[in-house]
């Protein structure tokens, strides 16, 4: 599409003229990042004010013009390519810090702050944030939130999206929220975490910030088999040990790093693990003496400590020279992105590396074994279409393989338009058709990022929904039912919350099965109906625990959706419900990182049965007793916003799931 | 005259680590991973993509491959290769270290745009063509400057004119007192071409012409040294940069034709104290990579080239905490100087021991390679920026591989911090 002179008149005069670009360089230039994907924009747009980004929103949802917003453009998944022209929004002179806080432990950031400034005005405070993306001395946190993309600590630290306090959040109208996780209602910050800018803009960061471990230790393990090393990763996490990051290569990437680093990894190891403990001195000394304990009862060939400053930084040297070791065979590097259940991921390595094998491409394999996140980089030269055919295939597959066990097609690098044609095959249809309702909510004109992360044509291309759990399949029926006759419903589990006195009540009590303890992921799957009390007993029993209030009455479902323990919200990983049309939606799984669609576990958090009904949850488990005294919120209500009312509109157009928390009962 | 035709295609090889490409094949290893950008001065002045080094890559590209032209779009490419400061920094972080400074100077010896004062370039360009008459003119020159003519223009406002601001630059960063290598020499009674000697001596500019005591520091420190032949003539690095290619090979094989007679078998080392020159001596491998019958010759050359920090080694002394706390500026020009930077760290950490500050200048580089002449306001604001990084952490002596950083570092902080001083490395190696 082409933008007319007047509204760039108008642009010009908004951000001034200087900062309106239409030339054929500029153009060409703010069409690409890190992938392959390359799409001009119609103009690009510098902003150096974020007071600026208001008007400017609101001029282009006046004009119905597309806008991309662009930060370091770092992704490899083509996340900031313009498909269908527009506007790039060049937001990278907004890189202020307003402040840090050591005191409530907060930083307080315009959007493009880079991740590694922010690391060097901790660093001297005695401070850290937690994520740490391969790329962080240049990618910037709003694009880090936007892809939710995490790096190496997130199996101890969490996520990007649970590092972020808050966020001050435009969306394609115009309109300014403040949103954070503990708020009434959805967790939409938890949504928007993830959504790669086709929801809206982020105009400013609250973000954590922890205290500096005093002392970091690493280990240097290799073993004979990849199995042998993700069982011991496991068995690390039974124990309650969870290491500061885990980084992980197979033999084939071990020796072309070697070969180019010299960071002295034995070339021989068919699998090498880089463990980083962190904490104080006594406990590093404990967990060492277990950690070492685990590698050799899994029969690891070697155990190498770092004793100094100058070791440590030789036994990273390799991990992160892995990228520049590839960089220097060809003209270009395909960064893929994979993530499957910690169990899975031996059988899904040897079968990517099958894959590889069969499309002829040379290819390194990293992963962080914690979260079962690997990354195969693959060479080849872009000016070669066989190459660049047999790479595509090869990704293609690979993630498919991903699927195949479990996993999802990304675990932080994102869909953008690279990937988007494989959420296909990882997504049903229905949950599919839920993204783009999602999307149609906030965008209803298709302005922001468009042509993203949900597939073209997917509603011939998706598989329908495959539940055949008979309780829900009932519910689902009979929810069809109300919806065909219009007859409201007002969700509950044990109705301890919401206590509601509706004569159409329809109850999860039905859901009341717990599906799962799988202790080798350390994962649990439990219908939403169960109690919770029930669940902690039968968890205690096989010897496992979560972080769940022991004083809570109600069910799963119902802790879940009114949101009454903040610190659980973070541990789910999966999510199945029933939308008010009666179609069953799936979301996740045993997963530690998905960036795969919008993120529906957050959405639905909160949502207390306005949005849908919660039949099934997938969550994080513990070897070691959790602590249980956090008290449950009481449920708070919730005046709905617009964001809410476009969704519930979306979602339920008849308004027939009512809920007392939203004061819709009646 | 026939203006030139523009063509990126030459059968100059350039090259990291990972040997000798044509520009085109050096430009398409560029994965567009961004990792260069935070370390580009010139994008983080900017902020546009333009003036980043993946921009200014993608730039090439797009003109190699014809896809626009540079007819079309002269001003705004002028302008990202003009602000360019060749400072290597991006080849450094860059994954496959693509040496990105040698991608702009062809784009720029395409387009047949040096950014050099027209007279300034003449002048320079005589020091190796006709050291002669540049050093007659040289005294002339200072000659003029003591009976005070650019005062006279500085007072009339004439100075401020862009044509002229070069002489306001270089009027505040060379030292008042004449000086020349040559005549210390012949001062000091040293034979310049003793009959034995162990090794060559390629001295930097600032050593010959500008900085007096850089230039006493040297031979200290070679005095304690076996005797060394001082090689008078150019490296080509000037015309590589400024002017032009094949006046700059033949500069560079005239020294490796020299090198050759003088170090026969032994093959001596050669030592130069300009991080610069020792940059561009060492990529001579690389430069000759398409003419075979210089590569084995260059690749010989190269091995046997030494900067100042090769020389000492660090020497324990008892640093008391009244000298101050010290610093390190490793800017260079063209490639980065990581190996060297590493010795000199060395050396620092072992005199100063706690009071040397690990700071490199992580968001600007001090100018090096008398790039300074051509960048204007750029130039102000990257060296009021180190001066604040100065400031801030109350260093008091700031130690550069570059004797023109030293020079551009030391002017600004005589104006706007002079509680510290910036000297190249060797007066340090070389203090009694």
């Amino acid at each position: 599409m082409r933008i007319s002179p007047r509204v760039l008149k108008e642009l010009r005069r908004l951000l001034g003229p200087e900062n309106i670009l239409t030339d054929e360089i500029s153009l060409a230039l703010n069409g690409y990042d890190c992938s392959q994907s390359r799409h001009r924009p119609d103009a690009v747009a510098t902003v150096h004010n974020t007071a600026l980004l208001e008007p400017l929103v609101c001029l282009l949802a006046r004009e119905k013009i597309p806008f991309v917003p662009r930060a370091a453009a770092t992704n490899h998944a083509g996340s900031c390519a313009a498909v269908q022209g527009g506007v790039v929004l060049n937001l990278n002179p907004l890189d202020q810090i307003y402040q840090i806080d050591t005191t409530c432990g907060f930083a307080d950031m315009a959007p493009c702050t880079v991740t590694g400034d922010l690391q060097n005005a901790l660093a001297p405070l005695g401070f850290f944030y937690a994520p740490d993306p391969a790329s962080e001395k240049v990618s910037t946190l709003s694009g880090n939130l936007a892809q939710n993309a995490s790096g190496a600590r997130c199996l101890k630290y969490g996520n990007t999206s649970d590092n972020t306090i808050s966020i001050e959040f435009i969306s394609p109208s115009g309109e300014t929220f403040v949103l954070r996780h503990d708020a009434p209602g959805p967790d939409w910050l938890g949504l928007i975490a993830g959504s790669e800018g086709t929801l809206g803009l982020i105009k400013r960061l609250h973000v954590k910030i922890l205290p500096a471990p005093k002392h970091i230790k690493t280990f240097l393990a290799t073993f004979p088999s990849l199995a042998s090393s993700v069982q011991t990763v496991s068995d690390l996490v039974a124990r309650g040990l969870i290491p500061r990051c885990v980084e992980a290569m197979d033999q084939t990437t071990t020796r072309a790093v070697e070969d180019f680093a010299h960071a002295g990894y034995p070339k021989d190891a068919q699998a090498l693990l880089i463990i980083e403990l962190d904490g104080d001195i006594k406990h590093i000394k404990q967990d060492a003496q277990t950690l070492e304990e685990l590698c050799r009862s899994n029969g690891c060939d070697t155990f190498t400590a770092a004793r100094t400053e100058a070791e440590r930084e030789k036994l990273w040297r390799g991990r992160r020279a892995a990228y520049s070791a590839m960089a220097a065979l060809a003209p270009n590097v395909a960064v893929g992105d994979g993530t499957v259940p910690r169990s899975e991921l031996p059988r899904a390595l040897a079968e990517v590396r099958k894959v590889i094998d069969r499309c002829g491409v040379t290819a390194s394999l990293l992963f962080h074994a914690g979260d079962g996140n690997f990354h195969p980089q693959i060479v080849f030269d872009a000016r070669n279409s066989d190459q660049t055919r047999r790479v595509s295939r090869a990704l293609h597959e690979i993630l498919k393989t991903c699927v195949r066990f479990g996993g999802t097609v990304s675990g932080e690098h994102g869909i953008g338009v690279e990937k988007r044609a494989v959420m296909a095959c990882q997504y049903s249809r229905e949950t599919l058709r839920l993204f783009q309702k999602i999307k149609h909510a906030f965008d209803p004109d298709n302005l922001a990022n468009p042509s993203k992360i949900i597939p073209i044509g997917f509603e011939e291309k998706a598989a329908p929904s495959t539940e055949n759990d008979p309780a829900v399949l009932a519910l689902a029926t009979e929810i069809k039912h109300r919806f065909a006759q219009k007859i409201p419903s007002v969700i509950t589990g044990s109705n301890s919350q919401l206590k509601s006195t509706a004569a159409h009540i329809l109850s999860a009590a039905p859901l009341h099965r717990i599906l799962e303890i799988d202790k080798t992921n350390y994962m649990a799957v439990a219908q939403a109906g169960v109690k919770v009390q029930d669940l902690l007993s039968e968890l205690k029993m096989q010897g496992a625990d979560a972080k769940l209030p022991k004083s809570y009455t109600g069910t799963l479902g119902g802790l879940v959706a009114s949101k009454a323990a903040a610190e659980f919200i973070s541990q789910i990983t999966g999510i199945q419900v029933i939308l008010p049309d009666g179609d069953i939606v799936d979301y996740g799984g045993k997963l530690m990182k998905n960036a795969a669609g919008y993120n529906l576990c957050r959405l639905f958090c909160g949502s207390a049965g306005a949005l849908g009904m919660i039949t099934k949850l997938t969550f994080k488990i513990y070897a070691t007793a959790q602590d249980h005294a956090a008290k449950p919120r009481p449920l708070l209500s919730f005046t709905p916003d617009n964001l809410f009312r476009a969704l519930k509109k979306e979602l339920d157009p008849q308004g027939l799931f009512r809920s007392p928390a939203f004061g819709e009962e009646k | 005259m026939k203006k030139k035709k523009f063509s990126l295609s030459s059968p100059l090889r350039i090259g990291g680590p990972a040997g000798a490409r044509s520009l085109k094949e050096s430009v398409d290893y560029c994965t567009r991973c961004n990792a260069c950008v935070q370390s580009c001065p010139s994008y983080l002045l900017h902020r546009e993509e333009a003036y980043s080094p993946r921009g200014r890559n993608q730039i090439i590209r797009l003109l190699a491959e014809r896809k626009i032209k540079i007819s079309d779009n002269t001003p705004l490419i002028q302008d990202v290769t003009r602000t360019c400061l060749l400072c290597a920094r991006c080849t450094a972080a860059c994954a496959g270290a693509l040496p990105m400074a040698d991608h702009v100077l062809a784009l720029r010896r395409a387009a047949g745009w040096s950014f050099l004062p027209g007279p300034l370039k003449m002048f320079l360009r005589l020091h190796g063509t006709r050291p002669g008459t540049f050093e007659r003119l040289l005294s002339l020159l200072r000659l003029l400057r003591r009976l005070g003519l650019v005062h006279l223009l500085r007072i009339s406002g004439l100075l401020r004119l862009p044509a002229l601001q070069w002489i306001r630059h270089a009027d505040n960063i060379v030292p008042r007192r004449a000086h020349s290598l040559r005549k210390m020499l012949k001062k000091q009674g040293i034979n310049p071409h003793p009959e034995e000697a162990d090794m060559l001596y390629l001295p930097s500019f600032e050593t010959q012409y500008l900085n007096a005591e850089q230039a006493r520091a040297v031979l200290r420190l070679l005095n304690s040294k076996s005797p060394c032949i001082l090689l008078n003539m150019p490296s080509g690095l000037f015309e590589y940069i400024y002017g032009d290619l094949a006046l700059s090979l033949a500069q560079a094989k005239q020294l490796l034709t020299v090198w050759n007679k003088l170090a026969g078998k032994r093959k001596l080392p050669v030592l130069t104290d300009s991080i610069e020159i020792y940059g561009f001596l060492k990529h001579f491998p690389v430069l000759f990579a398409a003419y075979p019958a210089w590569h084995k010759r260059a690749e010989a050359f190269a091995a046997k080239v030494l900067f100042v920090t090769d020389l000492a080694p660090a020497r324990p002394t008892k640093t008391s905490a009244s000298e101050g706390l010290c610093a390190l500026d490793t800017s260079s020009i063209l490639y980065p100087a990581n190996d060297t930077a590493a010795k000199a760290r060395k050396i620092l950490k072992t005199h100063f021991g706690k009071n040397f500050v690990e700071c490199e200048y992580s968001r600007f580089v001090t100018p090096a390679g008398g790039l300074a002449f051509v960048r204007g306001a750029q130039a102000q604001e990257t060296a009021l920026e180190n001066v604040k990084d100065v400031a801030r952490r109350q260093i008091t002596q700031v130690y550069c591989l570059s004797g023109l950083a030293a020079l551009e570092l030391n002017a600004a902080l005589r104006r706007h911090y002079p509680q510290a001083r910036a000297r190249h490395i060797v007066q340090m190696q070389a203090e009694p």
